[in-house]
C-alpha cells in the first residue's frame, strides 16, 4: 500500500492540482473556491504542527541507536537529552507553571539561545576580518560602504563627524537599495520559473524521483 | 596585521564590549527617519484604533529586538491603543511574559480580553498569515488560555485583516514580507517592523509598503527617546559603538597589512 | 485609462473588468507575468525538442560539487549537507528555497553513494523530513546501494539555535570534509560557514534570502546567489528539456526589466500608463 502511494504519479497530480487550485484562488474572485483553499490552508497549518511530532520521532530514531550502541564520545549526551525531553514532557503536560520547569525554560533556554545568537556576533567578524580584503575596486567600494554603514548605526559616528550619518543613510536608502530591490525581483522571477517546472512535474529532485 | 589568530580576535572583541560596562560613553542617539514614522503613526492611533502585535522571532533575538518591543508596547498602552498579540515561535510565550512584566500596565490599566487579547501560538508560516488576513475566527477559535473568541469582546471585533489598524510584527526573518503580501497589499492594512539588524535589507519596501521600521538596538534606542523612557536599548549602544568602531579599525588594519605584503612581494 | 481617450466600450469594459474576469483587483498584472511565464517555458520546451535548446552559462557552485565530494572521498570524511532555518516550508520564498535544496541534495547524495562517502544532513525543518529521506533513499537505490542509506543520517533539531549547535557540534566532532548549506538560510549561514573554514572544509553554499548574501560570499568558496539555487537542481540534469526552463525565467527577467525602464522613463515625463497598468 505504501508504494503505491508513493508513485510519483500521485504525487505530481496531487502538486498539480493544489498548486493550482492555490494559483486560481490567488487570481480570481471565485467564493467557492476561497472556500476549498481555505481548506487547504488550514489543513497545510495541521499537516504542518503534525510534523513537530515526526521530527521528534526522527530526532529519538538517531539519539536511541546511539544509546544502544554505546556510541563512544556520544551515547551518554544522547540519553541525557532523551531523558530530559521525557521530563520536561511529563512535567509540561502536568504543569507548565511548575517553578522548575518554569526556571529551566526561562533561565537556562534563553540564555543558551542568547549566547548562540550572540556567537554571530564574533564570527562576523572573523569572517569580515579573513574575507574584506581591497583585491579590487569593488571590494574596495563595499568595505567603505559598509563603513560608512556602520558610522551611520553607531552614533559614535557622528561624534566622530557629522557627515558620516548622512552618507551612511544615504548608502542605506538609496545607495543600496536599487541592487537589494534587483536581488529580490531576480530571486522572485527565478521562483516562478522553479514553481512552473514544480507544477509541471518537470522538477522532481525533491521528493527523490530522479529516474 | 594580515593574519591575526581569530582567538586573538575574539578576545579583544570581548574586551572592549566589557570597557562600555565599567565606563560608559552615554552618547546621543540621533532619531532617523524610519523610527520616527513608526512613532508617528502610534501616535496617531487611539483608544477606538487596533494594533496587532506580532512576535515572529524567538528569545535568542531578544538583545536586538527586546528594547524595540517594550518600548513600542509602552507607546501603545500609553496611547491606549486596543493591541491583539499573536505569534509564530514556540517559545514566544517568554517573550509575552517579558514583555507583561516590563509593561504593568497590561495588567494594571488594560482589562484582558477588552484591551488586549493574546492569542497564541500558531504553526503554519505565510499560510497562517494569510489565512489570518482572510478570517482570523476560522484560525483562532480560542486564545491562549483556552477562552473561547465568543468569550473575548476585543477579538470578535478583529474578523480579518481590515479590522486592524497597524501591524507590528517582531521578525527575525522573513515574516514581513508574509504581512506585507497578504495583509499590505492584499487588504491594505498599514505595517510596520520591528526587526533585527539583518533586517535592514527590508528597507526596500519602505515607504511603499511598510510604515517603517525599528532595526536593532540601534531603533530600540530611538524609540526609548522618543518616548522618553531610556532601557535596554539606550544601554546597548554603548556597546554597540564599541563594536562598530572595533570592526572598521580591525579591518582597515587588515588592509593594511595586506597591501603591504603585496608590496613586498 | 481616462474616458476622454477610449470609447465607451472600451470604457464599460475597464469599469467591469473585474466582474467579467473575475480577477481580483491589483492582481490582473501578476496574473498576466504567470500566463506569460508558462508561454515563455513552453517556447523554450519546443525549442529544446528542435534541438535549438537556449545555451545557459556555467554554473561554478554547481559544477564545484563533483570536485567537492571527490575531494571528501580522498581524504575519508563525509559530506554535511544542510538546507537552513528556513521558516519552515511553509512560506512563499522559503519553501522553494528548501525544495530547491532537496533537488540539489539528490544529486549530491547520487556522488555520495556511488563513492562511498557518508552523508551527514542536519535539519531543522520538520515538514521536509519525509521528502529528504525519500530523495537520500531514491539517490542511493539509482545507484545500485540501497542496503547502505542509513536514515540516522538525517538528524534533525526542533529549532535554529539547537540547529546551529548541533552543527557546530558535527564540525567538532566529525570533521566533514565538505560543508553545503544551500536553501533558506538565515543567521546560521555565517555561523556555521566560518565553523566550517575553522576545520578546513570546502564550502559551497546559496540562498534567495538576500540578507544573507555578504555572509555567504564571504564565507564560502561557491556561492550561489539568489534565483541560482532555483536553477541548481535543473542545471545538474543536464536535461536539457528541464534546463531550457531557466532560460525562459531570464526572458521573462528580460521583459519585465524593459517594463520597468519604460515605466521609469514614462513616470518622469508625466505618463503613468505603466504604473497604472501595474496597479490593475
Amino acid at each position: 500500500m505504501s508504494s503505491i502511494l508513493r508513485r510519483r504519479e500521485i504525487i505530481l497530480f496531487l502538486t498539480g492540482i493544489v498548486g493550482g487550485l492555490m494559483i486560481f484562488e490567488y487570481f480570481f474572485a471565485v467564493k467557492e473556491t476561497a472556500a476549498v483553499s481555505s481548506t487547504i490552508q488550514k489543513w497545510a497549518i495541521i499537516i504542518s504542527t503534525f510534523a513537530l511530532g515526526l521530527g521528534i520521532i526522527t530526532a529519538f530514531r538517531v539519539h536511541l541507536s546511539h544509546v544502544k550502541k554505546r556510541t563512544k564520545g556520544q551515547w551518554f549526551f544522547s540519553a541525557w537529552l532523551m531523558g530530559f525531553f521525557v521530563l520536561l514532557t511529563v512535567i509540561g503536560l502536568w504543569n507548565t507553571k511548575f517553578v522548575v520547569y518554569d526556571w529551566t525554560f526561562k533561565n537556562v533556554y534563553v540564555a543558551l539561545s542568547t549566547t548562540l545568537y550572540a556567537i554571530t556576533g564574533f564570527y562576523i567578524f572573523s569572517a569580515a576580518y579573513r574575507a574584506f580584503r581591497v583585491r579590487n575596486i569593488e571590494a574596495a567600494i563595499l568595505i567603505v560602504s559598509g563603513a560608512l554603514i556602520l558610522l551611520r548605526n553607531a552614533p559614535i559616528g557622528e561624534a566622530i563627524w557629522k557627515g558620516f550619518p548622512i552618507l551612511g543613510e544615504w548608502v542605506l536608502m538609496k545607495g543600496q537599495v536599487g541592487g537589494m530591490r534587483t536581488l529580490t525581483f531576480v530571486a522572485a522571477v527565478g521562483l516562478v520559473a522553479f514553481g512552473i517546472r514544480t507544477l509541471l512535474g518537470m522538477e522532481r529532485g525533491y521528493y527523490g524521483g530522479g529516474e | 596585521m594580515a593574519e591575526v589568530d581569530r582567538r586573538v580576535l575574539y578576545w579583544v572583541m570581548f574586551i572592549a564590549l566589557a570597557i562600555p560596562f565599567i565606563n560608559p560613553l552615554g552618547l546621543p542617539v540621533p532619531i532617523t527617519e524610519m523610527t520616527k514614522a513608526v512613532y508617528d503613526k502610534v501616535e496617531s492611533l487611539g483608544p477606538k484604533n487596533i494594533a496587532l502585535f506580532s512576535i515572529a522571532g524567538g528569545v535568542s533575538a531578544w538583545p536586538e529586538i527586546a528594547p524595540s518591543m517594550v518600548a513600542v508596547m509602552r507607546h501603545l498602552v500609553k496611547r491606549e491603543v486596543k493591541i491583539v498579540v499573536w505569534g509564530f515561535f514556540t517559545d514566544q510565550d517568554i517573550t509575552v511574559d517579558m514583555i507583561t512584566s516590563n509593561v504593568p500596565e497590561l495588567s494594571t490599566k488594560y482589562k484582558y480580553g477588552e484591551d488586549w487579547v493574546y492569542m497564541g501560538y500558531l504553526a503554519g508560516g505565510e499560510t497562517a498569515v494569510a489565512a489570518l488576513a482572510s478570517d482570523v475566527h476560522s484560525v483562532f477559535k480560542a486564545d491562549k488560555y483556552g477562552t473561547p473568541t465568543e468569550k473575548l469582546p476585543l477579538i470578535q471585533r478583529v474578523k480579518s485583516a481590515k479590522d486592524v489598524d497597524l501591524v507590528l510584527t517582531v521578525d527575525t526573518g522573513s515574516y514581513i514580507t508574509y504581512y506585507i503580501r497578504h495583509w499590505n497589499v492584499g487588504k491594505g492594512t498599514p505595517v510596520a517592523e520591528i526587526g533585527i539588524a539583518m533586517q535592514a535589507d527590508q528597507v526596500v519596501f519602505y515607504p511603499a509598503n511598510l510604515v517603517g521600521l525599528l532595526i536593532g538596538v540601534r531603533g530600540g534606542a530611538e524609540y526609548e527617546k522618543m518616548i522618553g523612557r531610556l532601557g535596554g536599548g539606550t544601554i546597548t549602544m554603548d556597546a554597540i559603538n564599541i563594536s562598530h568602531l572595533l570592526f572598521i579599525i580591525v579591518i582597515a588594519l587588515a588592509n593594511i597589512g595586506y597591501v603591504m605584503t603585496r608590496r613586498k612581494k | 485609462m481616462t474616458k476622454a481617450t477610449y470609447s465607451v466600450g472600451a470604457d464599460f469594459l475597464a469599469e467591469n473588468l473585474e466582474e467579467i474576469l473575475l480577477i481580483t483587483t491589483g492582481r490582473g498584472f501578476s496574473f498576466v507575468v504567470l500566463v506569460l511565464s508558462f508561454i515563455f517555458f513552453y517556447i523554450a520546451i519546443q525549442l529544446a525538442k528542435k534541438g535549438k535548446a537556449p545555451k545557459i552559462r556555467r554554473m561554478v557552485a554547481m559544477d564545484a560539487i563533483d570536485e567537492a565530494v571527490g575531494r571528501a572521498t580522498e581524504e575519508g570524511k563525509p559530506v554535511h549537507y544542510s538546507p537552513g532555518y528556513a521558516y519552515m516550508t511553509l512560506s512563499s520564498e522559503q519553501g522553494p528555497q528548501t525544495l530547491a535544496s532537496i533537488g540539489i541534495l539528490s544529486y549530491v547524495a547520487g556522488l555520495c553513494a556511488r563513492f562511498d562517502v557518508p552523508i551527514i544532513y542536519n535539519t531543522c525543518i520538520a515538514d521536509s523530513l519525509p521528502l529528504v529521506e525519500e530523495t537520500l533513499r531514491t539517490a542511493y537505490r539509482n545507484e545500485g546501494k540501497a542496503e547502505a542509506f542509513d536514515p540516522k543520517c538525517i538528524r534533525y533539531q526542533p529549532g535554529q539555535s539547537e540547529y546551529v549547535s548541533a552543527v557546530l557540534g558535527t564540525f567538532q566532532r566529525e570533521r566533514p570534509a565538505v560543508n553545503m548549506m544551500i536553501g533558506g538560510l538565515y543567521y546560521e549561514a555565517v555561523v556555521i560557514g566560518e565553523a566550517a573554514n575553522v576545520i578546513g572544509a570546502t564550502q559551497i553554499g546559496g540562498s534567495a534570502n538576500i540578507h544573507q548574501m555578504p555572509f555567504i560570499i564571504a564565507t564560502c568558496d561557491y556561492a550561489m546567489i539568489g534565483e541560482e539555487i532555483f536553477a541548481g537542481s535543473a542545471y545538474v540534469t543536464k536535461d536539457p528539456l528541464v534546463t531550457s526552463g531557466i532560460a525562459s525565467g531570464d526572458w521573462m527577467k528580460m521583459l519585465l526589466i524593459a517594463i520597468t525602464v519604460l515605466g521609469a522613463m514614462l513616470e518622469l515625463s508625466g505618463v503613468n500608463v505603466i504604473s497604472q497598468l501595474l496597479k490593475w
